[in-house]
């Protein structure tokens, strides 16, 4: 025996126990219970009908004995049923979910829903961006690896990086860009700069303006970045192995030629929108990564990666969601616990 | 008519085929451990660098640098998956040595995998002055019973971090967690990467992190080194993973 129901410690609105009938307002979300397992004890599998409506996530067991807590979230207007079935299909318990009213528009991103084998054999932790307000829109995405402490467990002799799970919490999305930064070597540049070799045999590249910067080469801006990299963390190189390690990321040693016309090793992908939190940047984005957008036939969620904290996303993903004016500036965008799982 | 269109379309289809890369090429995409240190993405250009050894070993066999490129990438990530040749990381060590005698790195793979102590001594004797060389002979002789010979070995007056793996490993395996316990600390939080070899910063800090959660396993601390295998899971450990669930 299953069925639906509040917990003493969950809020009854929209809660009706006679009807099993769950309303919720276009933007919101609830908690609801489940008591009970299958016929052979099994745990029931929980799902929407219809997941463009509304969709489900499992809760940490509560402390309850028998019982499970999942939230509700809505995603447009009408009505679903939610079931709790068996491993056969049997359904053994379900509850209406009716969604009316308007909302804004806005993403919810549920970083932990599970933990999938990655088309290389790695283990990564995948979720789903969920778009409230228009047509159940859904979008898969990795952030980083669950489980990291607080702030972060560096990764020991990168550059003072860290690996962190992306923290929960509401933030908006800053403007559309080619990301670049000082701080990675491979992202000095923007994507997708015309990059050309001068005179002297040293990369230039064609950054916001027209104007020609320097790669490499003793003042490249990419051998200082390599530079950096390097003296962070107290190792010491001549300067010749610095400026061919720069070097390396744009000529192709077996040619002496540029790998790429336009620059196609980004470490942030074609673009990327800063994760903003109380009108400041934050130190994360959410971006593709160069393999998947330079592979379009393997990038797929089967290769998508775990990331530093920042949110990874495929880039076909991506671009029907950018065409679709949900990722653009100005979009609010929810992190919800990694300790949110499911749907199946 | 029919057979002139098969032919065309035969004829199109073999033009539609990728080009073969040259052997220049292909050891264009093998990374150098600077390259690699400094790149975000460290998995990448090891699956590359797989992929071009593979290849290149068959197609270009006296290119020391695809060689190596194949078996240390084996080595870090293990065969691709669904592959179905016979190729092992055994048997493509065995090659490798047999077709490059005096790469110090390939002698040094070889020596890690096969435990063989004289053959570390032969990776060491190519190449005296290349660590990782002198690591793979301790743990051979570690191995082999030479406990004391092997921390010996390991010693330095400033110890990278893969020195401190090292030694940390040999004292755990020796059944001397106590004596391991604080090298394993250190080895984990330490930044000094040595940078001779290819390897990601990831794998080695994983490894650094399930070592350390071995050794504390083994020294009684049970919460924190479920603490630390935790992290480790997180990270794609599954060694780590495994002892979690036996932890349960």
């Amino acid at each position: 025996m299953a069925y639906f129901d509040k917990l003493p410690t969950l809020d009854k609105t929209g809660w009706d126990k006679i009807k099993e009938t769950q309303s919720l307002a276009l933007g919101k979300s609830a908690y609801i219970g489940l008591f009970g397992k299958g016929p052979a004890g099994e745990d029931l599998v929980v799902s929407a009908t219809d997941p463009s409506i509304c969709v489900t996530h499992e809760e940490p067991v509560p402390k309850i004995a028998g019982w499970r807590v999942f939230l509700l979230t809505s995603l447009q207007d009408g009505d679903t049923i939610v079931t709790a079935r068996t491993s056969t299909g049997i359904i053994a318990a379900s509850l209406t979910v009716h969604v009316t009213g308007k909302s804004g528009l806005r993403m919810v991103f549920f970083p932990g829903e599970r933990t999938m084998v990655n088309a290389k054999g790695t283990p990564v932790t995948v979720g789903t961006i969920y778009v409230i307000g228009a047509a159940g829109q859904t979008m898969k995405a990795a952030a980083g690896p669950p489980g990291m402490p607080a702030g972060g467990k560096p990764v020991e002799g990168q550059g003072g990086h860290t690996m962190e799970s992306t923290p929960a919490g509401r933030y908006i999305l800053g403007p559309q860009e080619h990301v670049t930064t000082r701080n990675w070597t491979h992202s000095v540049v923007p994507w997708g700069a015309p990059l050309r070799i001068n005179s002297a045999g040293e990369v230039e590249f064609q950054g916001k303006s027209s104007h020609w910067t320097l790669a490499t080469g003793p003042r490249g801006e990419v051998t200082w970045a390599v530079g950096l990299f390097v003296k962070r963390n107290k190792k010491s190189y001549p300067p010749s192995a610095i400026q061919a390690a720069a070097r390396d990321i744009f000529i192709s040693p077996d040619t002496g030629k540029l790998r790429w016309s336009t620059y196609l090793a980004n470490d942030f992908g074609l673009w990327g929108w800063n994760l903003t939190k109380n009108g400041q940047r934050t130190g994360y984005f959410i971006h593709t990564t160069p393999n998947n957008e330079n592979d379009s036939a393997t990038a797929t969620i089967h290769n998508l990666e775990n990331s530093h904290g920042c949110v990874h996303l495929v880039p076909s993903e991506r671009d029907r969601l950018m065409k679709a004016g949900f990722l653009k500036e100005g979009m609010p965008f929810e992190v919800r616990p990694y300790t949110e799982t499911g749907p199946p | 008519m029919i057979r002139y269109l098969v032919l065309l379309l035969l004829l199109g289809m073999a033009s539609a085929s990728p080009a073969q890369k040259t052997c220049e090429q292909l050891e264009s995409e093998v990374v150098t451990p600077l390259g690699l240190y400094i790149a975000m993405y460290q998995m990448d250009p090891v699956y590359t660098m797989r992929e071009a050894g593979l290849q290149g070993i068959r197609q270009c066999p006296n290119s020391e640098k695809l060689w190596y490129a194949a078996v240390r990438s084996v080595e870090l990530i293990g065969m691709p998956l669904g592959y179905t040749g016979s190729d092992t990381l055994q048997s493509l060590v065995t090659e490798a040595v047999k077709h490059e005698p005096t790469s110090a790195r390939i002698a040094t793979v070889s020596a890690r995998v096969t435990l063989n102590v004289d053959q570390a001594r032969h990776a060491v004797a190519l190449d005296p002055k290349y660590p990782p060389a002198r690591r793979a002979l301790a743990v051979a002789l570690a191995h082999a019973g030479q406990v004391e010979d092997a921390l010996r070995l390991c010693q330095s007056a400033h110890p990278t971090k893969e020195d401190d793996m090292t030694r940390a490993r040999i004292l755990l395996d020796a059944g001397r967690a106590s004596e391991a316990l604080p090298v394993a600390r250190k080895a984990a939080a330490s930044g000094n990467l040595e940078l001779k070899e290819v390897v990601p910063v990831e794998i080695i800090d994983l490894k650094a992190d399930e070592l350390l959660g071995f050794t504390l396993l083994k020294a009684g601390r049970t919460r924190e080194a479920t603490r630390v295998f935790r992290i480790a899971a997180a990270q794609g450990s599954i060694a780590a993973k495994q002892q979690l669930d036996s932890l349960k």
